[in-house]
């Protein structure tokens, strides 16, 4: 899972206290990548001006045959054929909803999961729309595993700050978490618990 | 499991990756949210396990996941019942080379000690001929 998907999940978790409303919006014909996300500008100030209160989140999705396309999460009930005249307004072709229990707003994650298509290298995949509520975004997830503990071991141990030498210090760390599970250390101490400080390289194997 | 059950799996299109066990950590891996404080947790054991990798010996990390019965990272310690520097065949659902670092994933299957057989260096020297 990466850090987008979680922090998509724990906003969704956010969002669904109780009934949600999956929407879908397609077009009739296929667009170009650029042009759907003007087109998904245009439909959401068309949309949050009509609705001011709308909260939600959203989730572009490249479809194998049918180009770019886009999911919508609301936590509210707006008229199906109030918005179909605004997204017909914006250029949008098909649009469906259907209520969605809030244990299964997480079903969109599964989108996030796959692989990257090169248009869409930079792009937000997802992101929540509306006033009066903060979704989690991917700075404020933290992670929790044995590669960011030996990590924020070796950054206070080499007093690393910025973001220089980024390769360096990734080959670092990968070299010590090999000898964290060779010698069964705890994550982020060096042999018996004891900091990492306290050895010179040659003491914790790294010159071999 | 024998080299010849081992080709005949390899035969079969089974996925698997035959390396030296060096070590393993069970964590309780996932991610926290800073703001509200909600967690993703899974327990998760990374294997380290050396192996030829073409031209040169290559340490690859085998992550595992439990199924929902293992919940702790002690339950999930209890399972390493390998022995350092022994080959196993391991399972594989999926393998990526990222920066340098072969990593893989395990599929359900456990992974299984290997026993080669000690190979005959040669005939034992017999009695010299009579002339």
């Amino acid at each position: 899972m990466t850090k987008s998907k979680a922090a998509f999940l724990f906003a969704s978790q956010t969002l669904g206290k109780e009934r949600l409303y999956l929407w879908t919006f397609t077009f009739k014909e296929l667009l170009a990548v650029k042009e759907t996300r003007k087109r998904w500008n245009h439909l959401l100030t068309l949309l949050l001006r009509e609705w001011p209160n709308l909260q939600g989140l959203r989730v572009f999705e490249l479809h194998e045959e049918h180009g770019l396309h886009v999911h919508l999460v609301t936590n509210q009930f707006i008229d199906v054929n109030h918005a179909r005249e605004l997204a017909s307004q914006a250029g949008w072709g098909r649009i469906h909803v259907t209520p969605m229990p809030s244990e299964h707003s997480g079903y969109l994650a599964k989108y996030l999961s796959k692989e990257r298509p090169e248009c869409l290298y930079r792009w937000r995949l997802w992101a929540g729309l509306g006033k009066g509520w903060e979704w989690t975004r991917v700075k404020d997830i933290v992670r929790e595993t044995l590669f960011s503990r030996v990590y924020r071991a070796c950054k206070e141990w080499r007093g690393w700050v910025g973001r220089g030498k980024f390769f360096e210090r990734m080959d670092l760390v990968r070299r010590m978490v090999v000898l964290t599970l060779e010698g069964g250390w705890v994550p982020g101490r060096g042999p018996s618990g004891v900091p990492y400080a306290a050895f010179d390289d040659e003491a914790l194997g790294l010159t071999s | 499991m024998t080299t010849d059950e081992l080709v005949k799996q390899v035969l079969q299109g089974i996925l698997v990756l035959v390396g030296e066990y060096r070590g393993s950590n069970a964590e309780m891996a996932g991610y926290v949210d800073k703001k509200s404080g909600a967690a993703i947790r899974q327990v998760r054991a990374i294997h380290l396990v050396e192996c030829v990798w073409y031209d040169r010996v290559d340490r690859v990390l085998l992550m595992q996941y439990f199924a929902q019965n293992v919940e702790t990272v002690e339950q999930a310690a209890a399972t390493f019942r390998y022995e350092r520097g022994r080959k196993y065949v391991f399972y594989l659902a999926s393998f990526k080379w990222e920066r340098g670092q072969l990593t893989g994933r395990l599929a359900e299957w456990d992974p299984e000690p290997l026993e080669i057989a000690e190979e005959a260096v040669g005939s034992p020297q017999g009695e010299p001929p009579p002339f």
